[in-house]
């Protein structure tokens, strides 16, 4: 579980953008979300840009 | 060193460097300094002495050493602490199960034909290998009907319509979109259409249908009209920049929200491809992608390994020009650099990706279906038909055993959530396996991935 609104400062690491990668290996799985070599890429899959639709 | 730091190192054992190179990926782009958390997905920024610390501990040295460290080592405990940094000597987490394959989307070959003879065509020039042909309506509605049924319990559904050119079967396109938003109402479930085109047949009549009928589109262009059309020219050897640039300018024009993708493939003779999607973008495109080809190396087209600083640069080009437009008010979007990092796919889809065979079937105008769209015509993968469903289940199990970490050369690769194992086609088609990855494939991915993640580093830290 990620939960950066109670944390310590901290000095010479910022958190860009958090994410709980890990956390959906319990919750994830519907498959709702779109086939990611459906649209504009055709041939090489990337599935970092594409959105969780839960 | 300070007491926080003391726990991490206490009580979980100093981290291997084996391990820290494998989860926490440090790399420079766009003049920030970033480190990805794998398991976590976080993106973090670090100043000097953190990059020296974690440099240091890489390489196995000790990091008390290093200028800053216990305050480096303080920070590393609060973000272990919350979660945005993973220890990275744990093993890498397993979904529940990823239990069997559910297709829930297709790409249907409506056309093995085309109008244009493109250098670098996987398709053949539009005939994948074999006859010539157009897809009946009837097997694309059977296709449909199966689609519908074989996808079980998930609501949303995909459909490619794709060739070979579609739009030279646009009667058998506009009978089968009827008949699949026939099926949503009877159904419940939501069709997602996109209809993918070279943009050389496409009408004032055609951009009516796809509006009327929200099919998003993909529209294949090169760039500039030098690059374009020494490559994408009609069955006759004539250029087709010109026609095709109008004919897209005039179909965006018409759907102000509608979603479209100016898609191009660039090769080894436009390296700089940076230019063409500036290019695009200044002709007023706003949604862009553009794919490295995929070519045998004997092909004048194909990417060799000398050609990879050029790429990077175009990568490395695109990320300040994107944030530079973006801050004068002419942003654009990039397919690529276009990450959800904080509400991205979960975990088990990342292990397999695309979900060919499994997730995701193409089907042949004959009604027959493959993997995906690049497997069609490669011998030995055919699955089943439009009418009997899917007779060679092991096929699909096979694409399902390829999952990332299972594939060597994807187990330790910090890339491997976000990339998913790259694509089995270009994996087959260059190694003859599917569990061995496209090595020039791989570094593509991986310098394009940084890129977009120093660009959602740019645009998380752009004033509101």
């Amino acid at each position: 579980m990620v939960s950066t609104d109670t944390r310590k400062e901290t000095k010479h690491i910022r958190t860009i953008i958090a994410a709980d990668l890990k956390g959906t290996a319990a919750t994830g799985g519907c498959r709702e979300c779109q086939t990611s070599c459906q649209s504009a890429c055709k041939t090489s899959c990337t599935l970092g840009n594409q959105a969780c639709r839960k | 060193m300070q007491e926080v730091a003391r726990r991490v190192f206490s009580e979980q054992g100093r981290p291997s460097p084996t391990g820290i190179r494998r989860n926490w990926h440090r790399f420079m782009a766009a003049g920030a300094r970033l480190l990805l958390d794998v398991q976590s997905g976080s993106l973090h920024s670090l100043d000097e002495a953190a990059w020296g610390v974690l440099e240091a501990m890489e390489k196995g040295k000790a990091a008390s050493q290093t200028d800053g460290a216990d305050g480096v080592m303080a920070d590393l405990d609060v973000l272990i602490a919350e979660g945005t940094l993973s220890y990275p000597d744990y093993p890498d987490p397993m979904p529940a199960a990823l239990g069997p394959g559910v297709v829930k989307a297709m790409c249907l070959n409506v056309s093995h034909d085309c109008n244009m003879r493109c250098g670098y065509c996987f398709a053949g020039a539009g005939g994948f290998g074999g006859e010539r042909s157009l897809m009946p309506a009837q097997i694309g509605c059977r296709a449909l009907d199966l689609l519908f049924d074989i996808s079980g319990h998930v609501r949303h559904l995909d459909v490619d319509y794709f060739g070979g050119e579609p739009l030279l079967n646009m009667d058998a396109v506009g009978e089968i979109t009827r008949h699949g938003r026939e099926l949503e109402a009877r159904t419940g479930k939501t069709l997602k259409l996109t209809l993918t085109t070279n943009c050389y047949g496409l009408t004032p009549e055609v951009d009516k249908f796809l509006n009327d009928n929200n099919i998003a589109a993909v529209l294949s262009v090169d760039g500039r009209p030098g690059v374009h059309d020494g490559v994408r020219r009609t069955a006759d050897g004539d250029s087709t920049f010109q026609r095709i640039a109008g004919n897209m300018l005039r179909f965006v024009n018409t759907r102000p929200t509608g979603e479209y993708y100016a898609r191009g493939t660039y090769t080894r003779r436009n390296l700089d491809f940076v230019e063409d999607v500036l290019f695009l973008a200044d002709m007023g495109f706003t949604s862009i992608s553009f794919e490295p080809v995929v070519a045998p190396p004997s092909s004048p087209y194909s990417i060799r390994e000398q050609d990879l600083p050029r790429i990077f640069d175009s990568y490395d080009r695109l990320v300040t020009e994107m944030a530079a437009r973006r801050a004068a008010g002419r942003e654009f979007r990039f397919f690529h650099f276009d990450l959800n990092v904080a509400h991205g796919p979960c975990l088990a889809k990342r292990l397999l990706g695309c979900g060919a065979g499994r997730e995701y079937v193409a089907v042949t105008p004959d009604g027959a279906l493959y993997p995906c769209h690049q497997f069609v015509g490669r011998e030995g993968f055919i699955m089943g038909n439009v009418w009997d469903g899917i007779v060679r289940p092991e096929i699909g199990e096979a694409f399902a055993g390829a999952h990332i970490y299972a594939k060597p050369a994807c187990r330790d690769c910090w890339a491997r959530y976000m990339c998913s194992g790259g694509c089995h086609a270009n994996a087959h088609e260059m190694n003859g396996t599917l569990m061995a990855p496209y090595s020039i494939g791989c570094l593509i991915t991986r310098k394009r991935l940084e890129a977009a993640l120093a660009y959602a580093a740019l645009q998380a830290s752009a004033p509101a």
